[in-house]
């Protein structure tokens, strides 16, 4: 069961550029106005965790991919991480519309390490990042 | 907004539960008409086509030889004969609306079976001539509902409590188990109210339509009135079982609770006791033993359970059981994302109490229930609201060409 | 593909490795040193030993989205499965903008020759394995939701990870055997894409299920004993700071004579000292218990990044190593993972030089580099520091003594002002001469005084401890006493 929403070609640009030449930190989505397709609302290349937390809006849904850096038995490491972002203030229209639409662009990106629902700030703080990459690489 | 024969068209939205039938328009915050599921309907001729007595003019209305009847059983339905006339009535007059101009989204539970849901298509392209179809979970429906693709559906209805474990927009249906754990906590208040305590007797249950006339008596005192004796030779059996579940449920809803950290006989002596009034104008406050009813949910005492083999499985229970069907690396996604639905969870105390359970097992629980009752009661139809109310859904609506050509294997592929 | 890799990484709680996620900066080299802390076991699990590694150097051009070519024979294809059939004409346009951004891993198919050169196993049908190949496109390799709605009548009861295996190893096999137009790097790196390790992977699952059916009381158990192993490891590097410093002071100090204790076979009866150490849980694990314990190899090392190297070097060197007797010691219960040639003693302040200037006159080159540091030969080369320092303190004593004697017979010389007592004095000088010049000279005497400064030193029985140097026993015991007495009043 799926909204049927598409995901547009800048949504895969945009990943693209984080992915493979890493222009960017973070990339936020959102949906068009239409509620048609899944486009990129935001690009970033800010280094603080906490900027980019603050560009998600307090009651509305998005998706976010951030290149999440960590350091790991003294190694850096990096891991992409998906997030889902349907804070729990948001209106139930959205939040069933994120939802249903949010394995559309999720499936339209490779080389995801982490997914992360967040319905509030402490699901997506640092730590709890942290924490989610830490165990994924095991 | 569907474009169907150049005018944009809402689709419409049913969701039928065991209690009652929600009809709406998609898009819409809230079901336009809401059906109680229960029907009277009158074995005089023994023909087929016998009337049935629906909705407010229906069960409720006190008829002489009227018996009850409910197309769900073992959280199924299981009668399909009276479902068209309900949503009919459901759609056509209290809506207004012409199924046959409307694409339709029907729910239903993710346990059921492939038969019925084809049986649903059937009725709905085949006897109210709609132009597209579709059949969502309600698992589903109520984890995207809450903004979760993956998440742990807690889902407490009116006969049935269920735990749907949604991964990825898909239930995992190895680990989907229900019980008929409601209607146990109903059967335990029943016997509350009917059994005499030290200072009060056995209550009666009679409803308002079999009561002649009543008199104010104090609380806890014998209540006075008289009876409507021309009507109790009419009564069927199973009206009468039908308006004593009404007065139970009344009764549960006004007064009944759940005590947050577990069972403890002061902290439920400590807590304010409820006032409440039957209809035979009997008044008294409940104290403790509203708590004991909701206790039901989640613990079973070791003699109930030694006298009951077949004790519908209360909350915990249904949780290890669920969880242990899943793969271990999905327990902490699923702990982290319970969703709690359902009229039957509108119980004070009863999101907190289930996150003590929980807690006690799992690091990171959380659990989203939506404070707002009618999201808790209309999860289900609000979310297939939203979603049948998109444009680019309409992709996945099965239409009525699709029906014609590939009949009923349709169902199966296009709603997975 | 990637999105292939990613999902069994993903799955497999893999950290995403340099090629799927094309990080430049992440040379190969780099990933081949063994990262301090993790285990050697785990290290050549994740570590340069996984076949990844090869290929990451051809990654430096990253790709996205490769499709392999498996070229002529034909029968089978890379095919896409077919998008959802469109419910009405007007979606058809949405449809295909849709499926345009819709990526798919590739699907795998194959003939029924191929089926039966290749893929069969005895575990397994080939309606079975068609049924598997089958809901896993129909499912997206959502192996959750694979694993939830496989139900293949007639056949056993599959776990997640025997669906995985047999898939992917069917997907190896036919990369493997089919004609490859790229290069061989794009083909393992496709091959490692299918990668799956289901012993492992059951391993880890069985890890995370026994975790979560832990008891309440186990799970308090387990934490309090946590706590208490993190207590007692910082109270094991504090020990260590202490002593260490308490080691430079006293080295430091010219009056500070090495003790050298021998070497007692058996068992040693517990003193109080140990015991006390053993209630208290106190791990004293920095040095091996018994001196045969200790193998030269390069110079002494410092504490752990030196170590964790050696352990790497062990390993690449496939090293064994033999745990010293349990019953040798009161102290073996927590030796940790040690070269011999590390814990060769360590020659602090201004004895070193003097000691590399005595071997260096015998021809021996200090720190000592052995060929094969055996246990035998160690413990041979620290008996021969031992004796060397031993005999530069007794020189440095004797020197001492000797002046002490100058300055008081030039006291006594002063006070009686006598002439006649001067030859004594001069004979004397010569006999102390003579052994100083003789004991470095000849090897055999070495040994001889060596001994018996030992000997006198355990006669005099100052300390209990059975390390071959003094110092560091010296120091052990003192900083365990105070460490002790903190752990008291903390």
């Amino acid at each position: 069961m799926a909204s049927g929403v598409s995901v547009s070609s800048e949504c895969m640009e945009a990943f693209r550029s984080l992915k493979l030449s890493r222009k960017h930190k973070y990339i936020i989505f959102s949906l068009s106005a239409d509620l048609k397709t899944i486009v990129p609302v935001k690009t970033s290349a800010e280094q603080d965790y906490d900027k980019f937390v603050g560009d998600l809006p307090e009651d509305e849904c998005r998706w976010a991919v951030y290149d999440f850096e960590f350091e790991k038995d003294s190694a850096k490491r990096n891991k992409i991480c998906f997030i889902s972002w349907s804070p729990d203030s948001a209106k139930i229209k959205q939040k069933m519309l994120f939802a249903s639409s949010r394995d559309a662009l999720r499936r339209s990106f490779d080389g995801i390490a982490v997914e992360i629902q967040g319905t509030d700030y402490s699901e997506i703080a640092h730590e709890a990042v942290l924490f989610k990459a830490n165990s994924s690489s095991r | 907004m569907v474009n169907y024969g150049g005018d944009e068209v809402s689709a419409l939205v049913v969701d039928i539960g065991s209690s009652s039938v929600r009809a709406g328009y998609a898009g819409d915050d809230t079901p336009k008409a809401v059906v109680s599921s229960y029907y009277g309907y009158k074995t005089t001729a023994g023909d087929s086509d016998a009337k049935l007595y629906l909705g407010q003019h229906g069960p409720s209305i006190w008829r002489e030889g009227m018996e009850i009847g409910n197309p769900w059983r073992d959280a199924l339905i299981f009668d399909f004969n009276p479902i068209p006339p309900l949503i009919s009535h459901a759609l056509s007059d209290i809506m207004h609306a012409n199924p046959s101009e409307h694409p339709i989204l029907v729910t239903e539970p993710a346990w059921n079976i492939a038969a019925n849901r084809e049986r649903m298509a059937e009725i709905m392209f085949e006897e109210f001539q709609v132009p597209a179809f579709y059949i969502a979970n309600t698992g589903v429906l109520n984890a995207f509902a809450a903004g979760k693709g993956s998440a742990l559906v807690i889902d407490v209805g009116h006969s049935v409590a269920s735990i749907t474990p949604v991964v990825d927009g898909f239930v995992l249906r190895k680990g989907l188990v229900y019980s008929a754990l409601p209607k146990l906590v109903h059967a335990h208040a029943k016997h509350v109210l009917t059994t005499p305590t030290p200072t009060r007797g056995s209550i009666d249950l009679y409803p308002h339509q079999l009561i002649a006339s009543k008199i104010p008596v104090e609380p806890s005192a014998s209540p006075r009135f008289a009876l409507r004796e021309d009507r109790l030779a009419g009564t069927t059996e199973s009206w009468r079982t039908w308006y004593e579940t009404r007065e139970v449920d009344e009764w549960i809803q006004t007064v009944a609770g759940v005590l947050d950290q577990g069972w403890n006989e002061q902290v439920a002596a400590a807590r304010p006791p409820r006032q409440y009034e039957f209809p035979t104008g009997f008044n008294t406050s409940f104290g403790p033993e509203r708590f004991q009813v909701g206790e039901e949910f989640f613990y079973h005492s070791p003699q109930l359970v030694a006298q009951n083999p077949n004790l519908p499985k209360n909350i915990p229970t249904l949780l290890s059981e669920s969880l242990r069907a899943c793969d271990p690396d999905l327990r902490q996604v699923l702990m982290g994302n319970v969703v709690l639905t359902g009229g039957g969870s509108l119980y004070t105390g009863f999101a907190d109490r289930l996150e003590n359970e929980l807690s006690r097992n799992f690091s990171h629980v959380k659990i989203h229930a939506p404070g707002n009752p009618i999201e808790r009661k209309y999860g289900a139809w609000l979310g297939g609201s939203i979603l049948a109310s998109l444009g680019t859904f309409h992709q996945l609506w099965i239409s009525r060409e699709e029906w014609q050509e590939h009949g009923k294997a349709i169902v199966g592929q296009r709603c997975k | 593909m990637n999105v292939r890799a990613a999902d069994l990484r993903s799955a497999l709680s893999l950290p995403a490795t340099a090629h799927s996620q094309s990080h430049p900066r992440k040379p190969t080299a780099q990933s081949s040193k063994k990262p301090e802390g993790i285990s050697r076991e785990l290290y050549a699990l994740i570590g340069p030993s996984a076949p990844s590694l090869s290929l990451a150097a051809n990654l430096a051009k990253p790709r996205l989205k490769q499709k392999p070519n498996f070229g002529g024979r034909g029968t089978t294809k890379w095919e896409w499965r077919p998008f959802r059939p469109p419910a009405r004409g007007d979606s058809l346009q949405l449809e295909y903008s849709f499926a345009k951004y819709d990526v798919r891993p590739a699907k795998y198919t194959y003939s029924d020759e191929e089926y039966s050169a290749l893929l069969e196993d005895n575990g397994w049908s080939k309606e079975e394995t068609d049924y598997l190949f089958d809901i896993t496109h129909e499912y997206d390799l959502r192996w959750y939701v694979i694993h939830d709605r496989y139900d293949f009548l007639g056949g056993p009861p599959r776990a997640i990870e025997d669906l995985k295996d047999r898939y992917y190893s069917c997907c190896r096999k036919l990369i493997r055997s089919r004609p490859w137009s790229g290069d061989e790097a794009t083909k393992s790196q496709l091959l490692n894409n299918y990668q799956f390790d289901k012993e492992r992977e059951k391993m880890r699952k069985n890890y995370i299920a026994s975790l979560e059916e832990r008891t309440q009381e186990e799970v308090a158990e387990e934490e309090a004993l946590f706590i208490e192993l993190k207590r007692l490891e910082q109270n094991e590097r504090r020990f260590r700071k202490e002593r260490d410093e308490l080691l430079r002071t006293l080295l430091g100090i010219e009056s500070g004579l090495p003790d050298i204790v021998a070497e007692e076979e058996g068992p040693v009866p517990l003193s109080a000292d140990s015991l006390k150490k053993k209630k208290k849980g106190t791990m004293d694990v920095d040095f091996p218990s018994t001196p045969t314990n200790v193998v030269s190899l390069g110079p002494p090392a410092t504490k752990r990044p030196q170590s964790a190297k050696a352990a790497v070097y062990d390993e690449k060197h496939c090293i064994m190593r033999v745990e010293p007797p349990a019953s040798a010691t009161t102290k073996t219960t927590h030796v940790p993972v040690h070269l011999r040639s590390l814990k060769l003693p360590n020659l602090k302040g201004t004895i070193a030089p003097k000691v590399t200037e005595a071997l260096a006159e015998v021809g021996v080159r200090y720190p000592p580099r052995l060929v094969m540091p055996t246990r035998e030969n160690c413990a041979k080369t620290e008996s021969l520091l031992d004796a060397t320092t031993a005999l530069i303190d007794i020189k440095k004593i004797v020197d001492r003594v000797d002046q002490d004697i100058r300055v008081l017979r030039a006291r006594l010389g002063l006070r009686e002002s006598a002439g006649t007592d001067g030859d004594v004095r001069e004979s004397m000088q010569m006999d102390i001469d003579e052994s100083k010049d003789g004991s470095t000279n000849k090897e055999g005497e070495v040994d001889g005084r060596a001994q018996s400064v030992v000997s006198t030193r355990s006669g005099r029985g100052r300390k209990q401890s059975r390390r071959s140097m003094s110092v560091s026993s010296i120091d052990t015991s003192a900083s365990t006493r105070t460490g002790t007495k903190r752990q008291k009043r903390g």
